[in-house]
């Protein structure tokens, strides 16, 4: 499992304000769905621009991340191009050249809204969401589970790697019907262990008085209005620079 | 299966949000009871929701070449219960989209329509109602994981087909096209799922009845000793 947290805790943006980012990142993706083609290409533009030189993300990770869903979305697209129709003669499969313009207007929105998406993963660690969602009036009770199941699950990882590297060493994986029974086992065992940890954890806390909700330290910082003006702006900029294109380019 | 990021339309994007809204309030008034009574469960929901995400990365033997794993919707839904599972389900993908760049933010809302609504609920509903019937653990768990991580599959086709229809088939043609695509790889997954979910209660049940019994502070259901 590649978690891609690592790298929100080393680029140079990590301890910028989560809503500056979430504002950035947020506001073009919305964009990039409203926008036409020319739109989304100018946001997967900016944003690439923006991750690799403002919050100098590795290029290599970069773009790494954005081929996970590129895989599905290419496919996705694709399938637009195949039409399957009823019809007196029965099924009739065939290629809709026609669906072109279509494939080309999805997979050009959805690489772009991806980029968004790679953008926050890649720059915010998941953590400093938690005070935002409790800004918005998240209630505490979700804020705090998400709170606990971040925390654990780094751990569970370690834990399942470990079993998973016994289980090979003993060739648990060597036929079908092993691999069943060595998941199986996995499961099994994370499960026990997990409600262990939850039971290890909740006397920890009890000890120590914890009451009805898990109180974080709040932001230290606040959003910078220079930063939130200038997003705006840029949100500005990609939607007119999108539209012109796009009717530039329609003639 | 998830739907990647930007694939929905901002209505469908928008719609789906609407359609799980009702079960995530209803699953967030649940676990504010619970809570309530007993604060610490927090750390077990918690703990529950790591679980069925690191579910997901357990091997099942693959048939087609690609990568197949399970989703852990049925075990999650026979475990802590349906309506529980909603919310967890939904802070799941949400890390799934941060963490893992797998689905996303617009499609949160259809993502957890499909895999933390229908899925849970439906296994849920097929478990019980074998269980009722008489039918031994073993057989409810298995129609219950294995029918819960179809119709998971069945509702993302129907997201797709609405979405994207076809040009001359329309809703029933896009739909024929999306479930063929998934069928060839999702039927033996399911059958899969099933049967891992088996398993893994077989060895809960086996070693860990005092753990199970922790698991009945949850509500809905929750596990049957």
């Amino acid at each position: 499992m590649h978690l891609i947290d690592c790298y929100a805790y080393t680029n140079r943006w990590q301890t910028r304000h989560p809503a500056e980012k979430a504002a950035f990142a947020g506001g073009l993706l919305a964009l990039s769905l409203i926008l036409p083609l020319a739109g989304s290409l100018v946001v997967l533009a900016v944003v690439s621009a923006v991750t690799l030189g403002g919050a100098r993300v590795p290029p290599r990770v970069y773009l790494r991340t954005l081929a996970i869903p590129l895989v599905f979305i290419a496919v996705g697209s694709l399938s637009l191009l195949l039409s399957v129709s009823f019809g007196a003669q029965g099924v009739h499969v065939g290629l809709a050249t026609d669906q072109m313009a279509r494939a080309t207007r999805l997979l050009g929105r959805a690489v772009a809204a991806a980029s968004c998406l790679c953008f926050l993963g890649l720059t915010t660690p998941a953590l400093d969401w938690l005070p935002l969602l409790r800004r918005l009036r998240v209630p505490s009770v979700i804020v705090d589970i998400m709170f606990v199941v971040y925390r654990l699950l780094f751990v569970f990882i370690e834990r399942l790697a470990a079993m998973h590297t016994a289980h090979e060493a003993r060739l648990g994986y060597a036929s079908v019907r092993s691999t069943f029974r060595s998941s199986g086992l996995i499961g099994a065992n994370l499960l026990v262990f997990a409600l262990k940890r939850a039971r290890g954890m909740e006397m920890g806390m009890a000890a120590r008085g914890f009451g009805p909700e898990i109180p974080v330290l709040p932001l230290e910082c606040k959003p910078s209005r220079a930063v939130m003006a200038a997003v705006v702006l840029v949100w500005l900029v990609v939607a007119v620079i999108g539209l012109a294109v796009q009717r530039w380019f329609d003639g | 299966m998830h739907i990647m990021e930007g694939f929905l339309p901002v209505a469908h994007a928008a719609g789906w949000w609407a359609a799980s809204l009702p079960f995530l309030v209803a699953g967030t008034k649940s676990l504010k009871r619970i809570v309530m009574e007993k604060p610490s469960a927090r750390l077990l929901l918690g703990a529950a929701g790591a679980f069925v995400f690191v579910l997901s990365a357990l091997k099942l033997p693959s048939v087609t070449g690609s990568c197949s794993h399970p989703t852990g919707t049925g075990l999650g839904a026979i475990l802590f219960g349906p309506s529980v599972m909603s919310v967890l389900g939904c802070i799941v993908l949400l890390f799934q989209a941060l963490l893992l760049a797998h689905g996303g933010l617009t499609t949160l809302g259809a993502n957890t329509f499909s895999m933390a609504v229908v899925g849970p609920w439906v296994a849920y509903g097929v478990y019980r109602a074998m269980r009722g019937a008489g039918a031994s653990l073993g057989k409810a768990v298995f129609l219950a994981a294995a029918a819960g991580d179809l119709l998971t599959y069945v509702t993302t086709a129907g997201q797709l087909a609405w979405a994207f229809p076809d040009p001359q088939g329309g809703f029933v043609g896009a739909l024929a096209k999306f479930l063929s695509i998934f069928a060839l790889t999702q039927l033996p997954l399911a059958l899969a799922e099933g049967f891992l979910t088996v398993l893994i209660m077989n060895a809960l049940k086996a070693h860990s009845a005092d753990e199970l019994r922790a698991l009945d502070i949850l509500p809905a259901g929750g596990i049957e000793q």
